[in-house]
């Protein structure tokens, strides 16, 4: 790829975070931790480990009761340029073409003329390799498709941070595959850190630099596992990796661990009464 | 990028395939008419004229008040008030609907104002429109603009609510403003939405107009209905409610229905 000029990738910051829903118990107490630039760092826990409301927080959809959130030097805003965000659903805007999807954040920008916008938006939509798709309508798409646009629109804003909320957890195993796949050669190509939430182990592991693992609230991080596979990884290939069995099974104990508690002291919370996928 | 998908898969409709296979199922909505047209002709050929004429004496009765030049200074007067007070009802509901949208308290304020006057039949204020602006143009405008807005108003609420938040979220985090985001989100996603509540705050206008004409005008489609009726001429009487039906279903079958048909692939979304 021809890119020199790609944005800083930023650092993310979570010093001491404490939140608590109004009138609930406490979700996280005074949790801290941080990105590197460039970092892919993945989070796992098990279901109702507060992974949604924690990206939340980084996003600032929600304000932390003390502590603090800090994307490349900047307080967690959604508008925040820096940051990028990848849904569990597409969130695609159904009235606009797929070109004029991706091109949305660069027109609420203003600054570059609507031809160069139109270009940046054709050069992601290329990245992700949708090219031909520039003039249909989403619900033309597949759910896959729609994903890849979904990550074209938010690249286009060169964020430094890319937060991905079980961005493939609705498409099926061998897309999901795929996806992976592109997921980790747009990374190499862009560049931005990355915090992918996932309740997928393999996932995890073929994708993160560093896995980080949430304990039930208000426990916080539990655990972290440096993943030390060596990069290009290749589907079969690091699949294949001893090393990589050897992650998993570390993984699930751990996680398995975490979520037999819940039956004892502590509660898992659920958020808006819907209960992620079970994990493990 | 060699192993993106085919991007063909996804794009065959399946549906209108499998309808073309199918033998095409009769409709007999072309039958209405002239079935209510026959039973009109016998009903009319066993009463004298001046009780039910035929349907040829009607567009006799039509003919001369167009050779007369009466008819175009009736119909202008009618849709001039509709204009105005569909007009000022849109835009007075846009910014009620939208408003009550974006803010709860906003919304439970108007909540109860709209189930009010949603239940009071409109023509009921056009006693006390006609006391307060007289007879004419306003009096009338006035009554039509009740009549539409809060329906209006009510249709682009609920649409400008179900917008899904997944889209908001979206948009914020690409960067949208407030504004932008009712300028670039809540209004493009409304106006399906908008356009069912032009649908309907039309036809609600429309309604309210003929009634109110019929009360208290000097010219207007309800005051020929009305006059029709004091004087004895059925004709004209069916003359002005036969205008007043086409003049409702060329505006909903051909203007409405198909601006709202123009946003139905994407509206289940």
């Amino acid at each position: 790829m021809e890119n020199a000029g790609h944005p800083p990738s930023a650092t993310l910051k979570v010093s001491a975070l404490s939140f608590a829903y109004p009138g609930g118990a406490e979700v996280f107490d005074r949790l801290s931790f941080a990105a590197k630039p460039g970092e892919f760092v993945a989070l796992v826990g098990p279901s109702g480990c507060g992974k949604t409301t924690l990206l939340n927080l980084l996003s600032g959809f929600l304000a932390p009761d003390t502590g603090s959130v800090s994307i490349g030097g900047a307080d967690a805003a959604p508008e925040n340029p820096a940051l990028g965000y990848v849904f569990q659903t597409p969130n695609l805007f159904p009235w606009l073409s797929v070109l004029e999807n991706i091109r949305f954040g660069l027109r609420m920008a203003g600054g570059l003329s609507v031809a160069r916008q139109r270009e940046q938006a054709r050069h992601y939509l290329a990245l992700v390799g949708m090219a031909e798709t520039a003039d249909l309508m989403p619900h033309h798409l597949s759910g896959g498709m729609k994903q890849r646009v979904a990550l074209a629109r938010t690249l286009a804003l060169e964020p430094g941070l890319l937060l991905m909320d079980e961005p493939f957890a609705a498409l099926d195993a061998f897309s999901r595959l795929q996806m992976n796949d592109e997921l980790l050669r747009i990374w190499s190509a862009t560049g931005p850190t990355i915090v992918f939430i996932t309740h997928d182990i393999d996932e995890a592991i073929f994708l993160a630099d560093r896995i980080v693992i949430l304990g039930l609230p208000p426990d916080g991080i539990a655990g972290e596992v440096n993943v030390d596979l060596p990069r290009p990884r290749e589907r079969i290939a690091t699949r294949g990796d001893r090393r990589f069995s050897e992650y998993r099974s570390e993984l699930t104990r751990r996680i398995g661990e975490i979520a037999n508690q819940s039956g004892r002291n502590k509660k898992p919370i659920i958020h808006s009464g819907v209960q992620t996928d079970v994990t493990v | 990028m060699s192993s993106t998908p085919a991007y063909g898969s996804a794009l065959p409709l399946p549906t209108t395939e499998r309808r073309r296979l199918k033998w095409p199922k009769p409709s007999w909505g072309w039958a209405s008419l002239p079935a209510l047209l026959i039973v009109w002709c016998i009903a009319a050929s066993q009463v004298p004229i001046y009780v039910l004429p035929q349907p040829w004496d009607v567009v006799a009765e039509g003919y001369r008040w167009i050779a007369s030049g009466e008819l175009f200074p009736q119909l202008g007067a009618s849709l001039l008030r509709e204009a105005g007070g569909f007009g000022a009802a849109t835009a007075v509901a846009l910014v009620l609907g939208l408003g009550a949208a974006l803010s709860s308290g906003f919304r439970d304020f108007i909540a109860p104002l709209n189930s009010l006057f949603v239940s009071i039949p409109p023509i009921a204020w056009a006693p006390l429109s006609m006391i307060f602006f007289g007879i004419g143009y306003v009096s009338i405008t006035v009554v039509i603009f009740i009549s539409a807005t809060f329906p209006m108003a009510m249709t682009i609420q609920e649409g400008a609510l179900s917008i899904p938040a997944g889209q908001l979220r979206a948009a914020r985090t690409l960067g949208a403003s407030r504004a932008q985001l009712i300028l670039h989100v809540y209004l493009p996603a409304s106006l399906p939405f908008i356009t069912t509540a032009l649908r309907v705050g039309f036809s609600q206008a429309w309604r309210a107009l003929v009634a109110a004409e019929m009360i208290g005008a000097s010219q207007g489609i309800g005051w020929m209905v009305a006059t029709g009726g004091q004087t004895g001429n059925t004709a004209e009487v069916l003359l002005g409610i036969a205008l007043i039906g086409s003049i409702a279903w060329l505006m909903e079958s051909l203007v409405f229905r198909r601006i709202e048909r123009r946003y139905a692939s994407w509206r289940g979304q």
